[in-house]
């Protein structure tokens, strides 16, 4: 189910607030691992049982894990146990069939492909769950014995399916004592409307541009074309993805959570490696946590940090999907960030804070260029790399066309969608808002409702009418 | 205790109305079965039985194996759940008003086509701007086939223009909106055997005048007379003028397909009239056959269709595979129309000359048209379409089946 459709807005949600706040507090739990497998279920029939089985081995891991204390060799059986099993379904289902046909093609062999559909958001709730047993081996938080309070973290649904991957540690005191006041409530109504609004009014639009371009020869693009259309996927992305945070992180208020933010105007940085410190912050964090740091982080000399860095980056860049463009995308930020290491950060310090923002998002863009505009099936690497050159030699007019009829259309008829993606990337309305606040404090608090419920009305017959409403982050 | 508003109090009670007044309000509400201004059934509320499945099916096994997959994913579409998705979207409640909520923001945000209609100045256009060559191709190939097998079968063809044609200078170049005239020639230059029929030229001359309905795609009656004076010529006999008609205003309440697409009530209605020659009028039998069965009326018009909102069908009938129509002119000249809808306007004009004219619709025909009539039986042939769809067409290819 998605959060944008008028089954979980009009049916799912209101039943579930309504049974979660009028029982009582011991009996929450419950309602939400129920809600949430229903959740799950219902867009995944079948894979329900293989994310309630990564949770039952992680649920009773932990109970081993604390009760043998002081059997360092239990612990860590345990520990690899997890990790086996969530690394195991993450790679049978989401990176199996990508080796295989890898393989194939490289080895020339013939191996049969089974093709297993990717069961939605198995890269979040993996994630999810792993965080707790390695959590509870490295001692940084409490065993939850209650099953239902486990099984309640895992399938909590508004971070279930697309993040923002919420550790354990994050809301283990939320878990089995929270207090949800009127406050939480409202804030928490007035972000989801806000996610809701950027999802279905902002992403859903700009992306059919986008749709549109990426069907055309990229050869034959323009180069104010080739420019609109990933500048759309560009702002597609981040509105689609910080839209679902936005959501998640709503909901999870309206019950009582404090999910961990996502993401900080991530397209108002001034280096890549700020870019990663404001985008799909929880992932970075994930990683750090439990990869960089593991490996020695910075610690160990200039040679291994260098290296940690790109592995880092090379699985993030894998985690988004298993293709070889993903690895790409994510080993083109490993480099850019050892780049910036090494001596770019250096240089972006010194020159004007407009040219170092140019940079870093002209190269984020490129960026998109890698991880949208080549067909994910690829396996000959040659071929991805032929792809992305000659999307971003379109970009500089290597067809020789600057402008043509499909450019001034787009600008025509995307021109004011480009300046709202333009306004809510930057921090302006947040300014905004805050200055209102401050010289009319009135007027935002009670202005603020009214707004939002002409965003939610606003969204509704976006949701009602169109059948374009693709979630981006389902697939990773 | 007295009670105190506050701003998350009063964004709570917000989104609870919303979200439990309109569920309970679609729930509420008599279903409908199609929606009229729409034009369309709406979805049915799914079963998790397949009923034919379980039909066809040997034993309770074989029919879960054949539906197993129909529940299993949401990406698979047509799941159960998507159905529940998509009849919950057919019957909310105010699902028009939702429509031209959204499409009124898509015009406000800039979008200059909604769901394929570009709205200027009080006219709504179905707009032309691509198509499949290979169609077309196979279109012309077929009808060059047909012309060379009947070759004693004198062969026009009219393609006539859309709005969008006589509007084509006021709109926006960059949306690449192609030229039918450009269109029309190109086809008409391929075609061998046939007498082309310039109808476009006579409704440029006219363009400022209502030929085409404001909210549908089809052209007026008056549209379709200049349609018929171009025909005219070609067919062989001269046209009646403007003034031997009588103008019978049937309805000015017509709110066409265009508008079923956008739900726009900005654009004025249209009006449609019924043009009645004046004096020797031809006494009419209309046998509309229908795949399986054939009704007979004694006029052009089946005035049932004006209290329905699909008022166009007035005329001739609905999209029909066959529809004949006798006259009492004992001419011996009959006409084989091989057709659109937009024929179903001009063949009241047509059937001032004719004893027996055979509208065919190719789209509802899939054999050899020996087998319904017999075609060497004709005097003459025309084929008539609308620009838009004698480019879509892919059903006119069939007729190379006529031997």
């Amino acid at each position: 189910m998605v959060f944008s459709s008028l089954t979980f807005l009009f049916a799912f949600l209101p039943l579930v607030l309504v049974i979660y706040y009028a029982v009582p507090l011991k009996a929450k739990n419950l309602i939400i691992m129920l809600s949430g497998i229903v959740f799950y279920a219902w867009g995944e029939p079948l894979y329900v049982f293989a994310m309630l089985l990564s949770t039952a081995i992680d649920y009773f891991a932990g109970l081993i894990i604390n009760k043998y204390d002081d059997k360092p060799k239990v612990r860590l059986a345990c520990l690899l146990v997890s990790l086996i099993m969530n690394l195991g379904l993450l790679g049978t289902f989401k990176y199996l069939g990508f080796i295989i046909n890898s393989a194939n093609a490289w080895f020339g062999l013939d191996i049969p492909n089974p093709n297993l559909p990717l069961p939605i958001g198995i890269s979040f709730f993996t994630f999810q769950s792993m965080s707790y047993t390695i959590d509870l081996y490295r001692r940084n938080i409490k065993v939850q014995k209650n099953p239902i309070s486990f099984i309640g973290f895992v399938s909590l649904f508004p971070q279930l399916v697309a993040g923002p991957i919420v550790r354990y540690e994050d809301i283990q005191n939320e878990i089995d004592n929270r207090t949800i006041t009127e406050k939480m409530v409202g804030d928490g109504i007035c972000r989801f409307i806000t996610g809701l609004g950027k999802k279905v009014l902002i992403a859903n639009n700009i992306g059919m541009l986008w749709t549109t371009v990426k069907a055309m020869e990229y050869s034959e693009l323009s180069a104010v074309t080739a420019w609109l259309g990933i500048l759309a996927f560009t702002f597609q992305i981040f509105f689609d993805f910080s839209g679902y945070s936005d959501m998640a992180i709503g909901l999870g208020k309206m019950m009582g959570f404090n999910f961990p933010e996502n993401f900080d105007y991530p397209y108002m940085s001034h280096s890549i490696s700020e870019f990663w410190r404001r985008w799909h912050m929880t992932l970075g964090g994930w990683f750090k946590s439990y990869i960089y740091i593991p490996l020695g982080g910075n610690r160990k000399g200039t040679a291994r940090t260098l290296f940690n860095l790109m592995v880092v980056w090379t699985v993030t860049g894998i985690w988004h999907g298993a293709s070889w463009n993903f690895m790409l995308w994510g080993a083109y930020f490993g480099v850019l960030i050892i780049m910036e290491r090494l001596f770019m950060g250096k240089v972006l310090e010194k020159i004007p804070s407009f040219f170092s923002w140019l940079y870093t998002f002209v190269l984020v863009v490129f960026g998109w260029v890698m991880f949208d505009a080549v067909d994910t099936t690829i396996v000959d690497i040659g071929a991805m790399f032929g792809e992305v050159f000659t999307y971003i030699g379109a970009m500089f007019g290597a067809n020789g066309v600057f402008m043509d009829n499909f450019a001034t259309s787009s600008i025509m008829n995307y021109g004011i969608m480009f300046a709202v993606c333009i306004l809510g990337s930057s921090d302006l309305i947040k300014n905004f808002a805050t200055f209102i606040r401050e010289k009319a404090p009135k007027w935002m608090q009670y202005g603020e409702p009214v707004v939002n419920l002409v965003i939610m009305l606003t969204a509704i017959s976006y949701i009602a009418t169109s059948n374009y409403n693709p979630f981006l982050y389902f697939n990773f | 205790m007295k009670f105190k508003m506050t701003p998350s109090k009063l964004m709570i009670f917000l989104f609870a109305a919303v979200t439990l007044a309109l569920p309970i309000t679609t729930i509420a509400l008599p279903k409908l079965e199609r929606s009229e201004n729409e034009n369309r059934t709406l979805a049915k509320f799914p079963t998790l039985i397949n009923e034919d499945k379980l039909e066809n099916a040997e034993n309770f096994g074989e029919y879960v194996d054949s539906v197993k997959w129909d529940y299993i994913t949401i990406r698979d579409k047509n799941s159960f759940m998507d159905d529940i998705e998509v009849y919950f979207s057919d019957h909310l409640a105010g699902r028009e008003t939702w429509v031209q909520t959204k499409n009124k923001l898509e015009a406000l945000i800039g979008k200059q086509e909604i769901n394929g209609v570009y709205t200027i100045n009080d006219q709504m256009i179905q707009v032309f701007k691509e198509y499949d060559q290979a169609t077309v191709d196979a279109s012309i190939k077929a009808m060059n086939t047909f012309a060379a097998n009947h070759s004693d079968l004198p062969c026009s063809i009219m393609l006539s223009p859309t709005a969008q044609e006589m509007y084509f200078s006021q709109m926006p170049k960059y949306n690449g909106y192609l030229s039918q005239k450009t269109f029309i020639d190109n086809v008409y230059k391929q075609l061998q055997g046939f007498t082309t029929i310039d109808g476009l030229s006579f409704m440029t001359e006219h363009k400022d005048d209502y030929l085409f309905y404001r909210t549908d795609h089809h052209w007026t009656s008056l549209g379709a007379y200049y349609g018929y004076c171009a025909a005219a010529k070609a067919l062989g006999y001269s046209a009646y003028g403007l003034k031997d008609f009588n103008i019978e205003t049937v309805s000015s309440d017509f709110h066409g397909t265009l508008y079923s697409k956008t739900l726009d009530s900005g654009v004025t209605p249209d009006v449609i009239d019924y043009y009645h020659l004046k004096n020797n009028a031809p006494k009419i039998t209309m046998t509309v056959f229908d795949g399986a069965k054939e009704t007979v009326y004694d006029s052009l018009y089946v005035r049932d269709y004006l209290n329905v909102k699909d008022k166009y069908s007035s005329f001739t009938g609905s999209n029909q595979p066959i529809i004949t129509i006798e006259t009492d002119i004992d001419n011996g000249k009959s006409l084989l129309l091989v057709k659109d809808s937009y024929a179903h306007s001009l063949v009241p004009f047509l059937a001032n000359h004719y004893s027996k004219i055979t509208m065919v619709d190719m789209r509802y025909i899939n054999a050899d048209l020996n087998y319904f009539i017999n075609v060497d039986e004709y005097t003459q042939a025309l084929f008539m379409f609308n620009t838009v769809s004698f480019a879509e067409d892919e059903s006119l290819k069939k007729i190379q089946l006529t031997k």
